[in-house]
């Protein structure tokens, strides 16, 4: 293994010797087949592919699918992997892992130069439509560039730099609505549609820029070491540095090079780094896109862009593409590792007994939450609920929360069914909520509600009753509680025997 | 006062808007093949399917 992975490059080459990883070889268009690929094996949980030929592009321009994406049989292999941990790794263990490397934020270091300088086209050199851009899923409103990168801005009243990931497009003609209005004083390959909201991290710093009616400097970066774009999808709180825990996550500094035209950094390595600027309070169109909840759901509308004035690349560049859509994709891998590392963390520090909290791919990374952990008095699911949905990204998403008990597995859907089957009585266990905060892009949510964000949330208490006397708990019929000892050891001994295989 | 913006709109031969497509059963993004006698010749960039209409149904953000 080549951990900790100095750049994308190395962490395919572990991908390919793991068997996470398949050449494609054969030539693939940019228009949609590549993305019906990687679509289908995101639902297979097959390998990660790497395109070597593709369509209208010089040999060596490659893309690479679903970097970490839904493995089988390890469902979070590639996850593991980019952590420097064996594929096969137990979810709990990553986990246990993950919070203790979080603890530890490491600070990047700044490079003279780098790979991602072998080729640099400014001004009006600059062309992203250089790189194999895919059309994703049919429907949507152009090529879509940033669906595994790190967007850097930089808040511009204190040092925080944030690394977001937020889709991007590259207006097509055909498929972008006003194409001829979008790209009149500039060519398709010069501007960036940007997916950026008031409630991101990114939006929060254009909205400081706006306000003072000056441009946005706006990097947008691919590749690098894994955690480098990994960092910039985990829901890290506001003010908080990716980079620093991108270095923690490979417990080694992350290095950067200055760009030639913004006063903001980059990974060295990355494949490919587009400068630019966005210009306070213009729009253009952006959209529709296949989104992260499974639908194509937000309809275009006017959304903020970048104004490219620079372009740099490796040599043989590296496109990643993740291609969102029903489950499982690399949205519901990121929730249900990092968002379920950062809640189980934040949980014990407030002191709660949580075994983990655990954010299903089912529930695409954030809308479901499922927490087991033992309940020490009366009242306490309530009180953890609070502290769920007090959690920046509880606000956002556990809008199903399903409290356990220690004894079941939140990672198994089937335990987790059964304990709601079995011991949630409706009229005691289930407590919705209105008027509460929840993320617009869900799909439940009523149009008319979406623009504030005018949520609901539901806890699902699915513990057994702390004011019931022990008597009225019936045992659990499993093989590992309704046995003595001896006969569980001999059964194990003799399974073999028997005619069983492991 | 109202303000809508219609999300695109579909004038020339080429134009693309989000509009109602009959097969997809949704709003998708559309190309204008050919207007002639009122009518509109439309395609779905979703499942590729022509369909005509004398008045395309668009999606208008309302502001
Ligand atoms: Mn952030």
């Amino acid at each position: 293994m080549r951990y900790p992975h100095k750049d994308l490059r190395e962490f395919i080459e572990d991908l390919r010797d793991e068997g996470e990883l398949i050449d494609v070889n054969t030539e693939v268009d940019w228009r949609l087949e590549i993305g019906a690929i990687i679509r289908r094996l995101n639902e297979t949980g097959g390998p990660a592919p790497l395109f070597n030929k593709i369509k209208d592009y010089p040999e060596g321009y490659r893309v690479l699918g679903s970097p970490h994406g839904y493995a089988k049989p390890y469902m979070h292999a590639r996850m593991a992997l980019a952590l420097g941990l064996s594929k096969d790794t137990p979810f709990e263990k990553l986990l246990e892992t993950i919070i203790e490397r979080l603890g530890n934020r490491i600070k990047p270091v700044n490079v003279e130069s780098g790979e991602c300088k072998e080729n640099i086209m400014l001004g009006e050199e600059a062309d992203v439509t250089k790189f194999p851009v895919p059309i994703i899923h049919g429907g949507d409103g152009g090529r879509y560039i940033s669906t595994w990168a790190s967007v850097v801005t930089k808040d511009p009243d204190t040092d925080w730099v944030n690394w977001g990931m937020y889709r991007q497009a590259v207006p097509l003609k055909g498929y972008t609505i006003n194409y001829e209005e979008t790209t009149k004083d500039l060519p398709p390959g010069r501007i960036l549609l940007t997916l950026l909201v008031p409630t991101g991290q990114g939006g929060m710093h254009l909205a400081k820029y706006e306000e003072k009616g000056i441009p946005m400097p706006c990097v947008t970066f691919m590749g690098g070491p894994p955690f480098a774009v990994l960092s910039s999808a985990m829901p890290l709180p506001p003010g908080v540095s990716e980079v620093e825990v991108a270095g923690a996550m490979q417990e080694k500094p992350i290095e950067l090079v200055k760009c030639e035209t913004q006063d903001l950094e980059v990974p060295a390595t990355s494949e490919i780094v587009i400068e630019g600027e966005i210009p306070p309070k213009d729009r253009k169109i952006e959209g529709p896109f296949g989104e992260y909840t499974g639908y194509r759901g937000m309809p275009p509308g006017p959304r903020p862009w970048v104004k490219v004035n620079c372009v740099t690349h490796r040599d043989d560049p590296i496109l990643p593409v993740t291609c969102m859509g029903k489950p499982v994709d690399e949205w519901c891998m990121v929730g249900s590792t990092f968002g379920s590392a950062i809640m189980t963390h934040y949980l014990r520090q407030q002191g709660f007994p949580v075994r983990i909290a655990y954010y299903p791919p089912a529930g695409v990374g954030n809308h479901l939450t499922i927490v087991s952990t033992k309940v020490p008095f009366y009242g306490y699911t309530k009180v953890l609920a609070s502290a769920v949905w007090s959690h920046r990204f509880g606000m956002v998403g556990a809008d199903y929360l399903i409290i356990v008990d220690e004894d079941i597995d939140p990672t198994d859907l089937n335990e987790v069914m059964w304990a709601v089957s079995t011991r949630c009585y409706p009229s005691r266990g289930i407590h919705v909520e209105s008027g509460r905060f929840s993320y617009n892009l869900w799909p439940a949510m009523p149009p008319a509600d979406r623009p504030i964000g005018r949520g609901s949330k539901v806890l699902i208490d699915a513990t057994w009753p702390k004011d019931w006397p022990e008597e009225w708990i019936p045992p659990v019929m499993s093989f590992e509680k309704a046995y003595p000892e001896s006969i569980k050891k001999k059964v194990m001994e003799r399974w073999k025997e028997y005619g069983f295989e492991e | 006062m109202s303000d809508d913006v219609f999300v695109g709109k579909l004038e020339k031969e080429g134009d693309v808007a989000y509009v109602w497509c009959p097969f997809c059963k949704a709003s998708c993004i559309t190309e204008l093949i050919e207007k002639r006698d009122g009518e509109y010749l439309l395609k779905c960039k979703m499942c590729e399917n022509e369909h005509k209409t004398s008045e395309p149904k668009y999606y208008i953000e309302v502001k």
